[in-house]
């Protein structure tokens, strides 16, 4: 994609596209995309100029939130390694928690979608992140105002707990 | 168009929704309950509730404070029949309870003679979070001085198939007609088969159990004895065991207690001058106590204990020993139950940090029966395939006292 003057040695990275349910190609690191437990399982076993993955639950606006999750996710592992092995303190681990809480805080359409893409996708790391931000977003709230945030139909009259 | 894709499937998955429910706190569960049939069916699932409990970090919620004539948690606790029952183990948060015997005597009646009269047993299993009920009642009449135990721990056991309700088994010691001539004998409670059957193993113990000093570990439930010792009877083999506790020689059952932490069973001793915890470990299948933890008395971090003066005074002045001042009733997750000049006291044993948990405790104290402290922490365990309300048998039994 970046087309300027690339000084280093370095070969080219390997990369692979993923396409969105709505026909969208995103060409990504490989090591980005094996973040996912899906594409990594059998992924050596797949052809090099064969890898294109078409993921047909999950939406192009998804897909990118998931690409952005993920290329944080293998950047700052590098980082935190690197800071490991010259020992100089640092908060790397800190700061992607913080990133994450800042990525997850998304309205409750978003979040769902993650939730599943992640599911789909097998990340573990994000599909927590997400079931914890479902969790705390059910928590300590009403039936009624769980019902409306979640646009749940109440077919339930009867409380089940309620002491006679 | 993206919002109508994405209410439609919410919480489509089941295995999903399941896991950001265990997330929750247990007192959020009624609530989630109410949104609407599938959750509430959810909610009720085996899978769930096994997924909450591992995911639960099983803190100590409350306790259970019990006297002979009057259990303070009970009525607002256990509901309508709590004033006749007594709670006698508990297990995960389910507790066992038995009804309260007829006969109740002057207190001021040693034991040995009281009226001895063989009773029906009847048991009551509860889960007070969920508020479910059972009855269990072990044929024929029983004597005094039956030990009661009861496991249910659905983690870490096949117990669970697809569709049933968790399994449990209560354990019945049943005392010896002449100590030291007949054995104990044990009946087990299986919630599979739902049937009582006596255990093969007799256990030739020439002393008698504490009734109230009880735990279930991992397979194995122990009693302590009043002769320095533990019955230990491991559930899945029936083999019974006598194992001689660690230290000094302690003839009463004053000072000490036995408790679970971290899946093995602790035995808690005051000397007269340190707090002892010792833990048992099974080393191919030989008991071993190893010294977990130990504090001078002294040192006890409990404001009414830190008068200067009264250490000075400790060895001339008895009565205010800290020994005749401290008592142990129960152990949990670390956290000692235990009794500071007439105030309940958790102290935990790791931090070091100690609190004031019932003020009124001294008020109870004093009756020939032991107190029991029984430490709860909620849990969704179910005591029944479906809700059984106790309440409505209760009501229809009053009915029909009232016509006759």
């Amino acid at each position: 994609m970046k087309d300027s003057f690339n000084p280093s040695i370095e070969p080219p990275k390997k990369t692979v596209t993923l396409v969105s349910s709505d026909g969208y190609d995103f060409e990504v690191e490989e090591e980005v995309a094996l973040e996912s437990q899906v594409i990594k399982d059998g992924f050596e076993d797949k052809a090099v100029d064969d890898r294109e993955y078409l993921l047909f639950n999950v939406h192009s606006d998804t897909l990118e939130l998931i690409i952005k999750y993920c290329e944080k996710h293998v950047s700052s592992r590098k980082s935190i390694s690197a800071a490991a092995a010259s020992s100089s303190s640092s908060n790397g681990e800190e700061a992607l928690k913080e990133w994450d809480e800042h990525f997850i805080s998304v309205d409750t359409n978003t979040l769902y979608d993650i939730l599943m893409a992640a599911d789909y996708l097998n990340i573990k790391s994000l599909l927590d992140l997400a079931i914890q931000k479902v969790a705390d977003t059910i928590h300590g709230r009403s039936p009624e105002q769980i019902r409306k945030k979640f646009n749940i139909e109440n077919d339930s009259i009867i409380d089940p707990w309620a002491s006679e | 168009m993206k919002t109508l894709r994405a209410t439609k499937d919410r919480f489509s998955n089941d295995d999903t929704a399941i896991e950001i429910f265990s997330k929750l706190p247990i007192e959020d569960v009624p609530q989630l309950k109410c949104v609407c049939k599938r959750w509430q069916t959810l909610c009720s699932s085996p899978s769930f509730v096994t997924s909450h409990f591992q995911n639960s970090p099983g803190t100590i919620s409350g306790f259970f404070v019990q006297g002979h004539f009057y259990c303070i948690c009970c009525e607002r606790y256990l509901g309508l029949k709590a004033k006749k029952v007594s709670i006698i183990a508990s297990s995960n948060g389910v507790l066992l309870c038995r009804n309260f015997m007829r006969k109740s005597v002057p207190h001021n009646l040693p034991w040995s003679q009281k009226k001895d009269d063989p009773e029906k047993v009847v048991l009551y299993l509860c889960n007070p979070f969920t508020k479910e009920w059972m009855t269990l009642k072990p044929r024929g009449k029983y004597r005094t001085g039956c030990c009661f135990g009861l496991a249910y721990d659905p983690v870490g056991s096949s117990m669970i198939s697809k569709g049933s309700f968790f399994s449990f088994q209560v354990l019945m010691v049943q005392r010896p007609l002449q100590l030291g001539k007949d054995p104990y004998r044990f009946l087990i409670y299986s919630s599979m088969t739902g049937q009582w059957r006596r255990s093969k193993e007799v256990c030739a113990l020439s002393h008698r159990l504490h009734l109230h000093q009880g735990c279930y570990a991992n397979g194995f439930f122990y009693w302590l004895t009043t002769a320095h010792s533990v019955l230990s009877f491991n559930l899945k083999q029936e083999i019974s065991q006598v194992i001689k506790l660690p230290g000094h020689e302690n003839m009463g059952s004053d000072g000490t207690c036995l408790g679970v932490s971290e899946g093995k069973m602790h035995y808690i001793f005051f000397s007269m001058v340190e707090l002892m915890v010792w833990v048992l470990h099974h080393e191919y299948s030989v008991p071993k106590w190893v010294l977990k933890h130990s504090k001078p008395l002294f040192e006890m971090p409990h404001p009414s204990l830190n008068d200067f003066e009264r250490i000075q005074n400790w060895p001339a002045d008895c009565n205010n020993h800290p020994s005749s001042l401290m008592c142990p009733y129960a152990f949990q997750d670390d956290v000692l139950f235990m009794e500071v000049r007439g105030s309940l006291c958790a102290y935990d044993i790791k931090t070091g940090n100690m609190e004031d948990v019932y003020d009124y405790f001294e008020e109870l104290v004093g009756f020939m029966t032991p107190l029991t402290v029984l430490p709860y922490s909620k849990s969704l365990l179910q005591v029944r395939a479906k809700g059984y309300p106790f309440a409505r048998t209760y009501k229809k039994r009053k009915r029909t006292v009232g016509g006759a």
